[in-house]
């Protein structure tokens, strides 16, 4: 009788996960690893990508960034190469987390080919080993379109790339305020100050180490102390310390005048942008230099919203796109990423996502300049130019951290005597 | 049928708690299995039924061997103390599971089931749900669903200690007269003797997983194998000595008795005495204690350390301090070899 | 006979309850169709379809991603129920060397931070080809909803106790008859509690299922998690909309088709 019972339940499990992989078979195998020869040339790995499927995983949170990749970039890459392209939401966290599993596991067909990745997280993936490269060099985009001797294409926060990822699009910080609310926009840290002392309690910025209240304190920290001496700066706290001090006792002078005293900070910038739309504040900031012209047209704005920057300028990066060393399809990964850098995808990408292009404007031709110059970037924003003309590099990808840590034992909570 | 236990042995949680148990059981016999709390007669019904296993030893029911077969198909049906009526089934669905369980049809289960509630006269009780009736009337629906089941061997484990004094006797009656009318060879486990002795053919009495003496009421009652087994039905006073040529020869007394030669010990139970009030007694009344049919009396042998305890049944005017003289009643002493 | 002012004070408590559940409920249907909702306003300054066409433009595959999370949680969640059933059973009816462990046993997964536990079972996983598969998100999950379940199981089982079972074997029920017209039954409460139970854990289960699943293996979670991380109040919203109703459509199916089991079981035509 008990092995009657014990039959039951595993024909019970049979059949239900039967189920569940009939309904996932299609996702499941791997069938679509393609070895990748290296000194094929290009054609050839157009050739090879013919019919198989690249996953690209990435941050999931922007439903305009996954419409655009759904809807006219995977249809055109499979007319075009006929490679179905998976595109999966996953904070950057995780994929690494996931990369550094498999390569625990010793697998070498991993289950991610092309990763959205920069900063630090590029860093601890290349030094960990994970990615797969060098492959920029192999991709005749890259030279037709992209400025090879950019410093944000050499260096990604000032971590050598040495062709391990390529450009995917540009961000810059910029402010966002709402014009019928304050007419001012604080030039620098001094006007900022005064800003916030007019506005006591109405300004405010994510807490350390939020992606974007980071870059904010990096700012801040170059328009008081300048941004040059930190590209080679030696990642050592006592160093990094002593450089920001000025900056330090500006943060905690400005602790009076933020919202809750700086006695506490909204955890993401998420929150801070929700408190602006709420009018809790008079102040927003994005990574997302047309943050402005997306959030009125999605209505989430108001109409007087309006962008701007620091007149020394504000940290700018560059998001990349990198391939898993165990990647199963480092082929078809190398077609998709060569069409992301073509100037017709890069234009298509602007008008749909408002993200600043990486093609280099000087290497387009007129007609493709013309569809760049002809895509109306919204309301309430700056110009193409303004912006990369006050843009300032990244700091080194290992003072970041060291910065933060600073900014949670020096800054929070504290003001000065 | 005939069941016939052979060597029983059963040890739980590495305790023995039945030690080489024999009982037979005629076809139809309706024998008790008498025994303080805690001396097995439980183990040793769910050991018939099969839900404990046997350590060692053998069951036969009609001369086969029921060890191998599961408690589902022995046919030894369990009334337990505490009914186990199925909580979420209405009286008549309680009735029919066996029925159902046999492979009857839906049908003939409803007519057997309204059957056997006539039985046990609970007629129109059908569709009650079992949390709605009484005590007694729960112990009905038990008995109509242990007969429903056919079974072979009923198994009766204290099925009245759980209800009212009033209503044991009616349960008695209807539990005798359903056994006779079925002819089913049945097993009252029960610490009470009454109870034992009105109702059995035979009455097995156990004692830390043994049995004692196995006999017909009577003559357990009267003849008990030893101390344990006669103090267990009326407790009295032993009196140390020996019988030699048909006579017992004691400190107290002699009396003529048919029995073999040897060492003896001489019950005398209450019933056995018999007092007189004489002011040349040699015995005091010490105490005399109601019982509502009669009365204790509590008697000590002046300038000895004799006690002894009869049953008054009239008042008479026997009072606490009075000298008195004995009487025994020869028929009703027991003897118990040494 | 209840004292009027207990009475008072439980109704007080219903409002409350009740209160406590529909406001958010409120509030988070308010947002999904909110696109400006600036303090002090009582109500939203501004609404849209926003959220609602994002959820069911085509490329994003929200519903057959819902469709198949839904499948995949009421997989994990019936096997936890089943499983439980089993283990309660064991534990409370057997005694076996290392019983007390299993307990402790069981809970481990839920002391240990999930980011530490997954990251384990991430490599295990992987080495066992389970890693990216339905079956290994159905594993990993059993694993946070078995400890939930078996309690809830233990419990009923211990109280329901061996006693009937045992009464319908001596009536003629085999094991396995018995357990299913006389426990089964009667552990139906639990089981339905189990099963909801499960099915919520397995369903909002998130940093687990993603590493496990790789993103291979898609659920509703992983969708709609990075939209309330990110702030998006109206698509998180949104998102959890479907998420309570979809959840509280599988809940009352649940609950029917069980009870209706039930029913059958018991009627059985008397009248």
């Amino acid at each position: 009788m008990k092995r009657k019972t014990l039959l039951i339940f595993l024909l019970l499990i049979a059949i239900l996960t039967a189920g569940c992989s009939k309904n996932k078979a299609s996702l499941n195998d791997n069938e679509n690893i393609v070895e990748l020869d290296p000194n094929a040339d290009f054609d050839a790995l157009v050739e090879q990508a013919r019919g198989t499927t690249v996953t690209f995983y990435g941050w999931g949170g922007d439903e305009n960034r996954n419409r655009f990749l759904n809807e006219q970039l995977a249809p055109k890459l499979k007319e075009k190469y006929d490679i179905t392209l998976e595109v999966v939401g996953m904070d950057i966290d995780n994929i690494l987390a996931k990369l550094a599993g498999e390569k625990q596991a010793g697998l070498e067909k991993g289950s991610i080919d092309m990763i959205w990745i920069n900063g630090e997280n590029f860093y601890s993936a290349k030094e960990n080993d994970l990615l797969f490269g060098p492959f920029t060099h192999k991709l005749p985009n890259f030279d037709k379109y992209i400025d090879t001797e950019d410093e944000e294409v050499l260096y990604d926060f000032g971590f050598p790339i040495e062709g391990y990822e390529a450009p995917y699009g540009k961000a810059q910080l910029v402010f966002l305020n709402d014009s019928a609310v304050t007419p001012e926009t604080p030039r620098n840290t001094q006007e900022f100050l005064e800003f916030c002392k007019k506005y006591k309690g109405k300004v405010t910025y994510a807490a350390l180490p939020d992606f974007t209240g980071s870059a904010f304190v990096r700012t801040l920290i170059y328009d008081i102390v300048g941004h040059k001496q930190f590209l080679t700066m030696e990642a050592d706290k006592e160093v990094v310390k002593e450089a920001i001090e000025p900056a330090l006792e500006y943060l905690r002078e400005l602790n009076k005048y933020l919202w809750n005293q700086g006695k506490t900070f909204p955890a993401t910038n998420g929150e801070v942008d929700n408190m602006f739309q709420d009018g809790e504040l008079v102040m927003a900031m994005s990574y997302g230099p047309y943050a402005a012209a997306v959030g009125i047209e999605k209505g989430v704005y108001k109409d007087t919203v309006r962008t701007f920057v620091f007149d020394n300028g504000t940290v700018g990066n560059t998001n990349y796109i990198a391939i898993a060393k165990n990647s199963p399809n480092k082929a078809g990964a190398m077609v998709v990423i060569n069409e992301i850098i073509s100037a017709e995808t890069q234009a298509a990408q602007f008008e749909a996502l408002k993200t600043l292009p990486v093609v280099a404007y000087d290497k387009l031709s007129d007609e493709e300049k013309a569809r760049f110059d002809k895509v109306d970037i919204g309301k309430g924003v700056l110009s193409q130019d303004e912006l990369l003309s006050k843009r300032l590099p990244e700091m080194p990808a290992n003072i970041v951290p060291i910065i933060e840590e600073i900014w949670l034992e020096e800054v929070v909570g504290k003001y000065n005597e | 049928m005939e069941l016939e236990l052979k060597n029983i042995s059963v040890t739980l949680s590495k305790k023995e708690i039945l030690k080489s148990i024999n009982l037979r059981v005629e076809d139809g016999e309706f024998i008790s299995l008498l025994g303080a709390s805690g001396c097995g007669k439980s183990t040793l019904l769910k050991t018939i039924a099969g839900i404990i296993k046997q350590r060692e030893g053998s069951i036969l029911l009609g001369g086969k061997a029921l060890d191998k077969v599961p408690p589902h198909k022995r046919r030894t049906v369990i009334v337990f103390q505490d009914f186990r009526l199925f909580p979420h089934m209405t009286v008549a669905e309680n009735i029919s599971f066996p029925l159902k369980m046999l492979g009857l049809h839906k049908d003939k289960c409803r007519e057997r089931a309204v059957e056997l509630l006539k039985k046990v006269k609970l007629e129109g009780f059908k569709d009650r749900h079992v949390d709605e009736i009484s005590g007694g009337q729960k112990q009905r629906v038990v008995l109509a669903r242990a007969l429903a089941a056919e079974p072979v061997v009923l198994l009766l484990d204290e099925p009245f200690s759980s209800l009212d004094i009033n209503l044991r006797k009616d349960m008695r009656e209807l539990v005798l007269d359903l056994q006779k009318e079925y002819k089913i060879t049945t097993i009252l486990v029960t610490h009470d003797k009454e109870e034992a002795l009105t109702m059995s053919d035979r009455i097995a009495f156990m004692h830390n997983g043994e049995i004692l003496q196995y006999d017909t009421p009577e003559n357990i009652f009267k003849n008990p194998v030893n101390t344990i087994v006669a103090d267990y039905f009326a407790e009295g006073t032993y009196i140390s000595g020996e019988i030699k040529g048909n006579r017992f020869i004691s400190r107290f007394f002699n009396v003529d008795i048919n029995r073999d030669d040897g060492k003896y010990k001489c019950l005398i139970r209450p019933s056995a005495l018999k007092v007189n009030k004489a002011e040349d007694g040699k015995f005091q009344v010490v105490a005399k204690i109601y019982q509502g049919d009669n009365y204790l009396l509590k008697i000590n042998k002046i300038n000895s350390s004799l006690k002894l305890e009869s049953i008054l049944n009239e008042p008479l005017d026997i009072k606490e301090g009075d000298k008195v003289s004995i009487e025994l009643d020869k028929d009703k002493l027991i003897f118990i070899p040494e | 006979m209840k004292e009027p002012s207990s009475n008072k004070l439980l109704k007080l408590f219903l409002y409350i309850t009740v209160f406590a559940i529909l406001a958010p409920m409120v509030i988070i249907t308010l947002w999904a169709f909110t696109n400006q909702w600036s303090w002090p306003s009582l109500l939203p300054t501004s609404y849209s379809l926003r959220a609602i066409k994002e959820i069911f433009a085509p490329y994003g595959n929200v519903f057959p991603i819902l469709l198949s999370s839904i499948f995949l949680s009421l997989t994990v969640a019936l096997l936890s129920a089943i499983i439980a059933i089993m283990a309660a059973r064991a534990v409370v009816f057997y005694d076996f060397f290392g019983k007390d462990l299993i307990d402790f046993i069981s809970m481990a997964p839920n002391l240990v931070p999930s980011t530490v536990f997954a990251m384990g079972i991430h490599v295990a996983f992987i080495k066992m080809s389970l890693a990216n598969t339905p079956l290994g998100v159905i594993i990993v999950n059993l694993i946070y909803t078995l400890p939930y379940t078996i309690n809830i199981m233990k419990n009923l089982t211990e109280s329901i106790g061996k006693d009937l079972e045992q009464q319908a074997y001596v009536l003629g029920a085999s094991p396995w008859k018995a357990f299913l017209h006389i426990s089964f039954p009667l552990l139906l409460p639990g089981i339905i509690a189990s099963i909801t139970m499960a099915y919520i854990i397995s369903f909002s289960q998130y940093f687990v299922t993603l590493l496990i699943g790789g993103g291979k293996v898609m659920t509703f979670s992983m969708i709609m998690v990075p939209f309330i991380a990110k702030g998006d109040r109206t698509l998180g919203s949104a998102y959890a909309l479907v998420f309570v109703l979809s959840t509280l459509i599988v809940f009352g199916l649940i609950n029917l088709i069980l009870k209706k089991f039930q029913k059958r079981k018991e009627k059985y035509n008397w009248n």
